[in-house]
């Protein structure tokens, strides 16, 4: 009971944390009262009544549907299952319950996934299965003479069996694009990321997670991470304070690469969004998705499991716009707002400048007045732009991008702003890029007439240029950014932390690389190599059957491959013959040795005495003088024998 | 039958083995199973307890085995008086040489009857049991080997009669087999009372064996197969004894090798070259009922019921 229990509670830990607090206490509440009051006592009888019963189900459910507002779904269903499992507990009385138990708990475990997938939960997880284990075998062992050690030891042992037919099944269950069964819709609720439109704060928020956003593998050496800019949503219109995208066109634009390609492997955590993110600029879509008239890798579906694309990116390059209206749409400015930006482009224009000194004087202003580069601007009450520019000078990307956007608009220059993120960290240890939430970053793009196109310009760049060069950690407070306090101030424990960190991102990375990315295509790679690789899912769910077929059979025979020893298998031929002289009417002793039966049998049937004699003797020789070599003949002698079926017992 | 070639002096192994049978059994009527259970112990080279009620041949039984073997025979009647000295022997001072010499006591033959061992004090029943043991004794600082083959058989009345010492549990174990004569069937005593007298038919007989001969099947014994399926059975016939309730204590390694080796001279004894467990079940009774006892007290009065007990629960494998 005390390992169920344990199970039980393993299991439905890491739910925990987002079920609602009342069903936790009310889960443990159940667990608490079951394991503390005395199995015979009256309070458990009446526990046990009907009434009791539905009155808790009553409770649960409708405490359940005033929380989520229904009983189906995800998470009502998961806390459903908790609590209804809890009450389970409550009622155990006979054997049937206490299998109905664990078996909720083994479910309980699988919900788990539907939340977190990572490695760390999976050995939690693999650990609970193995306690569950141990709470069957406990069960089942009546005397309860085994300690924990070998009890876990063969739960254990249970599990690691069961391994290679979980890895065939995985293997070989048929993959479907996108999730095996449709997640509600609350599944990707929280998603954090780049959006579709910018506002002043939207960027700086990101900064504040350490998530991962996406994982790269060059191809080649990893590129400066001043180059690593990772165009996202290209935002073409504001309303004075937010920007918002173009609508997706067919791309209309002129790309002339002017350096050797960039090829790289990104493998995205889910956004939920509709697309993707390159290195600046991206040439050849890749099979899911296509690139938009500004440059983006966009896809049909939004990216709602984690994706694996390869990418060929190009960093000098010659990008044209060929339709005029849209540099007429570049141009576009709110009506009433940002006047005084406005008219200090103007009087930089009247100084005579051209396009190109237009942008450096626009940096230089930025550089020479006393701008700040913070997380924590000022609100901006009034005008996001004018109020930023003039007065609190204290801002992020994002306002430095918009009001650079702003001014090169005022002048008449077409202008539009990017987003996506800019740089990454190294993990050495598994040689491959790691793009967080808060290298999130927004700049700017100019268009400079046809011979030069489209040219970034990253205006932080003149505020904060290490944000630039060094990333993100050496522009921001390090207490903002989630690592142990301290960690950083000491060259040795900063050492340390940082592989180990960079050890954890990488395993991480193989779990997410290897299981939980296991698609479709790679499952198609993997049988391919085995020439299997033009299975549809029938054939494959048909293979899978086969495979698993085979290997129990496999360990069926390992396991009977016992009686297979010589001297075993003349004990299975002759108890083939004693099963016959049983039914021939003779009754089977099991302390009898062969000859004493042979004597009695031939006393009954005279008419088989040479069969039974022959055949006794046969035995003998095999099992008790270690002729193994008579063991064919033995065989011969007992499949020839047949007596015949007598239903009633002969009289001797 | 393919016995080892070893023994070419005349007569296989089946036939002097069934002469000394036919001659016992021409003397002691209707006892042959006892009798072969004596000539196993004998070959098994262990010694034989025989209990029963006065009078019913167990000094006769004794008295052929040595006869038609051919071995040197010597009686011992335990008495309350009987000191170590009268078994072992003594030392008596020679005038003449001026030394002391050893006057071997009767315990120096080949073939030792010890009659109602149980009425002897404990000392003196130590002293035969210690030599049984090491088949050699130590008097006087100098250690004299016994002749061999060296045999014993030990008489005893049931305990339930006046006047003895029972031996206790430790000094049973060391003898090999514990048999019971009991009463001659109606055939056999009506040939018994209509027959001749036995002491006479008991000079008469001829040796039919030489003490040569029987220690040649002494070392032949222990070499016969014995396959590992056996020893499963054997295995589990003491792990029975010990687990199961219905025994106060279990039989001992020492008990699982008497029980080996009586099965392997009972197979011998029956002319064939492998044991199979019926030779374990026709020795069990007897080889393991002294040192077994049974805790229902309603069944502990039968000699066998242990034995009986053991092998109706223990299956064959």
């Amino acid at each position: 009971m005390l390992w169920l229990a344990a199970g039980v509670s393993m299991a439905v830990l890491p739910h925990m944390l987002h079920i609602p607090v009342w069903s936790s206490l009310l889960f443990s509440m159940l667990l608490i009262l079951r394991m503390s009051l005395d199995k015979r006592s009256r309070a458990v009888a009446w526990i046990r009544t009907l009434p009791f019963k539905l009155l808790l189900g009553g409770v649960i459910f409708s405490g359940v549907f005033v929380s989520y507002g229904t009983i189906v779904g995800r998470d009502a269903g998961v806390v459903l299952l908790v609590l209804l499992g809890g009450m389970k507990m409550l009622e155990i009385s006979s054997e049937r319950d206490y299998y109905i138990s664990a078996y909720i708990a083994f479910l309980l475990i699988l919900t788990n996934f539907f939340y977190v997938q990572t490695l760390g939960v999976s050995v939690y997880l693999g650990v609970t299965l193995v306690v569950l284990i141990a709470a069957l075998l406990s069960f089942n062992d009546r005397d309860q003479d085994l300690q924990i050690r070998p009890r876990l030891q063969s739960a254990a042992v249970l599990f690691l069996n069961a391994l290679p037919l979980m890895l065939i099944m995985f293997l070989m269950f048929p993959r479907f694009n996108g999730p095996l069964w449709g997640l509600p819709k609350d599944a990707l609720s929280g998603l954090t990321g780049i959006d579709d439109e910018m506002s002043p704060g939207s960027i700086s928020q990101l900064i504040l997670s350490d998530e991962v956003a996406f994982r790269v593998e060059f191809n080649g050496p990893i590129p400066a991470k001043s180059d690593l800019y990772w165009r996202g949503p290209v935002l073409w219109y504001t309303d004075g304070f937010k920007w918002v995208q173009d609508r997706p066109r067919k791309s209309s634009v002129k790309f002339i690469p002017k350096s050797d390609p960039i090829r790289y492997t990104v493998t995205l955590e889910p956004t939920d969004k509709n697309w993707l993110f390159a290195l600046e600029l991206p040439q050849v879509p890749t099979a899911d998705s296509n690139l938009s008239h500004d440059m983006q890798l966009r896809t049909r579906r939004p990216v709602i499991t984690r994706t694996r694309y390869e990418v060929t990116s190009y960093p000098d390059y010659l990008l044209l716009s060929e339709d005029r209206t849209e540099l007429q749409n570049v141009l576009q400015l709110p009506g009433n707002y940002h006047q005084r930006a406005i008219a200090l482009a103007k009087s930089w224009r009247a100084e005579g400048l051209n396009d190109r000194e237009m942008i450096g004087r626009a940096m230089r202003y930025f550089h020479d007045e006393k701008f700040y580069y913070t997380l924590t601007p000022p609100i901006l009450p009034d005008d996001t732009v004018d109020d930023f520019l003039f007065d609190t000078r204290q801002g992020f990307c994002e306002h430095y991008a918009a009001a650079f956007t702003v001014l090169m608009r005022g002048a008449g220059i077409p202008a539009r702003v990017v987003t996506g993120y800019q740089g990454g960290t190294v993990n050495t240890v598994g040689n491959y890029l790691v793009v967080n939430q808060r290298d999130a970053h927004a700049w700017s793009e100019v268009w400079l007439g046809d011979t030069e196109g489209w040219v970034r310009v990253d205006p932080t760049s003149a505020v904060s240029p290490s944000r630039v060069s060094e990333g993100i950690q050496s522009a921001i407070p390090q207490t903002l950014i989630n690592v142990p306090l301290g960690i950083y101030n000491n060259a040795f424990t900063r050492n340390v932390w940082e592989r180990f960190s960079n050890t954890f991102d990488a395993i991480n990375n193989r779990w997410n690389q290897w299981v939980l990315g296991y698609d479709r295509n790679r499952q198609r790679l993997l049988l391919g190599r085995i020439g299997l690789g033009e299975l549809n899912r029938d054939e494959l769910m048909v293979g899978m059957i086969v495979v698993i077929v085979l290997c129990l059979s496999l360990l069926a025979y390992g396991l009977f491959s016992r009686i297979h020893k010589n001297e075993d298998q003349a004990r299975y031929w002759y108890n083939r013959f004693r099963k016959r002289l049983q039914r021939a009417g003779i009754p089977i002793l099991a302390h009898e040795g062969p000859q004493d039966l042979a004597y009695r049998a031939c006393r009954r049937r005279a008419d088989l005495a040479e069969a039974i004699n022959s055949i006794s003797d046969c035995y003998i020789e095999v099992r008790y003088a270690n002729q193994a070599e008579r063991l064919e003949e033995l065989k011969t002698l007992v499949r020839s024998f047949r007596p015949g079926n007598y239903p009633v017992a002969i009289q001797g | 039958m393919n016995l080892p070639e070893t023994m070419k002096t005349g007569l296989s192994v089946n036939e002097s083995l069934a002469r000394v049978i036919e001659a016992a059994n021409r003397i002691i009527l209707g006892k042959e199973h006892v009798v072969r259970l004596a000539l196993t112990c004998l070959i098994a080279r262990g010694h034989l307890l025989i209990e029963d009620t006065p009078g019913v041949g167990k000094t006769t039984l004794a008295h052929v085995l040595a006869k038609t073997l051919g071995l040197s025979f010597q009686r011992i009647q335990f008495t309350s008086d009987l000191l170590p000295a009268d078994i072992l022997g003594v030392s008596v001072y020679d005038r003449q040489s001026g030394k002391f010499e050893f006057h071997p006591g009767p315990i120096f033959s080949q073939f030792i009857l010890a009659d109602e061992v149980n009425r002897a004090t404990p000392r003196a029943q130590s002293a035969l049991l210690e030599a049984m043991e090491e088949n050699q004794i130590t008097l006087e600082g100098a250690t004299r080997a016994l002749p061999q083959p060296f045999f014993v058989i030990a008489t005893q009345n049931p305990s339930s009669q006046i006047g003895t010492f029972p031996l206790p549990e430790s000094q049973l174990d060391r003898f090999m087999m514990r048999v019971h004569l009991g009463y001659p069937d109606n055939k056999a005593e009506r040939e018994l009372l209509k027959g001749r007298d036995r002491r006479e038919m008991l000079t008469d007989l001829p040796a039919v064996m030489t003490p040569e001969r029987l220690q040649q099947l002494q070392v032949l014994a222990p070499t016969i197969t014995v396959a590992d399926a056996l020893l499963d059975y054997l295995q589990d016939l003491l792990a029975f004894s010990r687990t199961a309730s219905a025994f106060n204590g279990g039989l001992s390694p020492r008990a699982g090798l008497a029980v080996m080796r009586c099965a392997q001279a009972w197979s011998l004894l029956h002319g064939r070259n492998h044991v199979l467990p019926e030779d374990i079940q026709a020795v069990l009774p007897s080889v393991v009922s002294h040192r077994l006892s049974l805790t229902d007290q309603n069944i502990a009065n039968n000699p066998h019921a242990a034995a009986d007990l053991l092998i109706k629960q223990v299956p064959v494998p």
